[in-house]
């Protein structure tokens, strides 16, 4: 009977660059500097990484085809190098694929990097995607914009819920300038500006109901990890083990939007993957047990509704709690402690490993004036696709044996 | 039900991570015997994930019930407002706003 890979591997360095419009750096740049703090971190050489795994989303305007330009750039020594792309759970892949190496037994270290150039390459948000798509996603969505499509899960959720537009925005006005508040404090974010829910709010829409901040952006960067197993990582004299407690992913199926039952107002991926994940790492009561999460903010309404797929707030529940400030950074379950997309943007095979390095970061007490105040389990969450057919990802992470 | 309205800033830009937006009119509409206040604001979506766009829009906080009655402790003058609720007047004030202002659209706050 599987048991997941609960404390098997311990992340043992992370780096990542600061997110913007890196107009000076490609992404060959970005690949370096993430490396670079990573490899400072864990306290290796180059040549101690065994395999390594290269998350990539849109490779036809960036970085290339094939595992090829991770190799190329770091100079790894003609190891196993793989590329990956999962939507927007691209990232988080690369460090699964690194991490089920590690728990596997075959190798001892391996990396996982993600990383997007945009900026400056002539991409101007996610394009039409002609063949690129394949035959069964166009089945599925011929003629959508991903602003249009979350907006209907707005629109359903509300109307589910029975939640008025007036508040469902300023719950959505709430989650962003919580974001932006949280930013503030991290100078990797792109945008490290606080906003009040009013300059939200006199924001003009983009899909009913929402709006300029309800969306995120285009952004440069690349995050990086280097995973072990606890035994090799003590043997390098590390003390403060971050492992991994739980990976993993749940892909659509088809049925949400083939079928009926869905009524569209939540994410059956995430509701399942989450479930998957707390079994993987013996959590019971995910409200009280995880201490901060980052999660999928492509659109304000993912992260509202998000709050309830991963059994956190309860069904219906999630307005309330975003009001009364328990995602706030000073409540009781900080979401987005380092800004999220919405102030980070979505350099999208950068993402996933961009959250992992925040919680790494507040797990080990190096997240400066962010600092949450000793956190037990950190969860991140990447959303990529529309809400009817998508890939949800779910990590969790912890210290060494809590 | 009578809302305080805090006048926005004019003329400054307010960034998001998918673009910015500017304020850069008030005026007050003459509607039904009453004066509507309304915001214009100008708009680009010019770093969005998810595409490219900008528009003019025009943002309605509601009827005028005390025009900045007083001042908050921004220094910022507040007014009495009552929202457009009722949603044929929303209708006309959209035909309206639409004649006069080049707008693509019109947004009632409810607050």
């Amino acid at each position: 009977m599987a048991t997941g890979i609960r404390d098997q591997v311990a992340i043992i360095g992370m780096g990542c660059t600061r997110f913007g419009e890196r107009w000076e750096a490609g992404a060959e740049e970005l690949m370096v500097e993430a490396f670079e703090e990573a490899i400072q971190d864990a306290g290796l050489e180059r040549n101690d990484i065994q395999a390594a795994w290269l998350g990539t989303c849109m490779e036809e305007v960036n970085v290339g085809k094939s595992a090829l330009p991770l190799s190329l750039t770091l100079h790894l020594p003609k190891i196993p190098v793989t590329r990956v792309e999962n939507y927007c759970a691209t990232g988080t892949e690369a460090f699964r694929g690194a991490c089920y190496a590690v728990a596997s037994g075959a190798y001892d270290i391996a990396l996982a990097l993600g990383v997007e150039k945009l900026k400056d390459i002539g991409y101007g948000g996610l394009p039409n995607w002609g063949a690129s798509a394949g035959t069964l996603t166009w089945q599925w969505m011929p003629n959508i914009t991903a602003p249009g499509a979350f907006a209907q899960l707005a629109s359903a959720y509300g109307a589910k819920h029975g939640i008025t537009d007036q508040d469902l925005k300023r719950a959505m006005a709430h989650v962003s300038a919580k974001s932006h508040a949280n930013a503030v404090f991290n100078p990797k974010a792109h945008l490290r500006k606080a906003v009040t829910e009013e300059q939200v709010l006199a924001a003009p829409i983009i899909a009913y109901p929402l709006g300029l901040f309800d969306c995120c952006g285009v952004s440069d960067g690349a995050a990086c990890a280097i995973v072990t197993t606890p035994d090799i990582a003590r043997g390098l004299g590390k003390k403060d083990l971050v492992t991994v407690k739980a990976l993993q992913i749940a892909v659509s199926s088809g049925e949400e939007m083939g079928y009926n039952d869905w009524d569209g107002d939540h994410f059956l991926t995430t509701a399942k993957c989450s479930t998957m994940a707390y079994q993987e790492a013996g959590i019971r009561d995910p409200r009280s047990e995880i201490s901060m999460m980052e999660v999928h903010d492509c659109f304000s309404i993912t992260e509202l509704v998000t709050m309830e797929d991963l059994h956190i707030s309860p069904r219906g529940g999630a307005v309330k709690d975003i009001m009364d400030g328990f995602f706030d950074l000073d409540g009781g379950l900080p979401c987005q402690p380092d800004g999220g997309l919405k102030c980070f943007g979505h350099p999208i095979g950068a993402s996933g490993l961009r959250m992992l390095y925040e919680m790494y970061l507040q797990l080990l007490g190096r997240a400066g004036e962010r600092q949450i105040a000793d956190p037990r389990f950190g969860l991140t969450h990447n959303l990529g696709g529309m809400p009817h057919m998508n890939i949800c990802s779910v990590t969790i992470v912890g210290r060494y044996g809590e | 039900m009578a809302q305080e309205y805090v006048h926005q800033l004019l003329n400054q830009q307010v960034t998001a991570i998918g673009g910015h937006y500017v304020l850069v009119k008030e005026a007050r509409l003459p509607f039904q015997g009453q004066e509507v206040l309304y915001l214009i604001g100008h708009a680009a979506f010019d770093t969005t994930c998810c595409g490219v766009g900008g528009c003019a829009y025009a943002l309605v906080p509601g009827f005028i019930l005390a025009w900045k009655a007083k001042t908050n402790d921004d220094g910022r003058s507040v007014s009495l407002i009552e929202p457009v609720r009722d949603k044929a007047a929303q209708r006309e004030i959209q035909r309206l706003l639409t004649k006069r202002e080049t707008v693509q659209q019109v947004r009632f706050q409810q607050a």
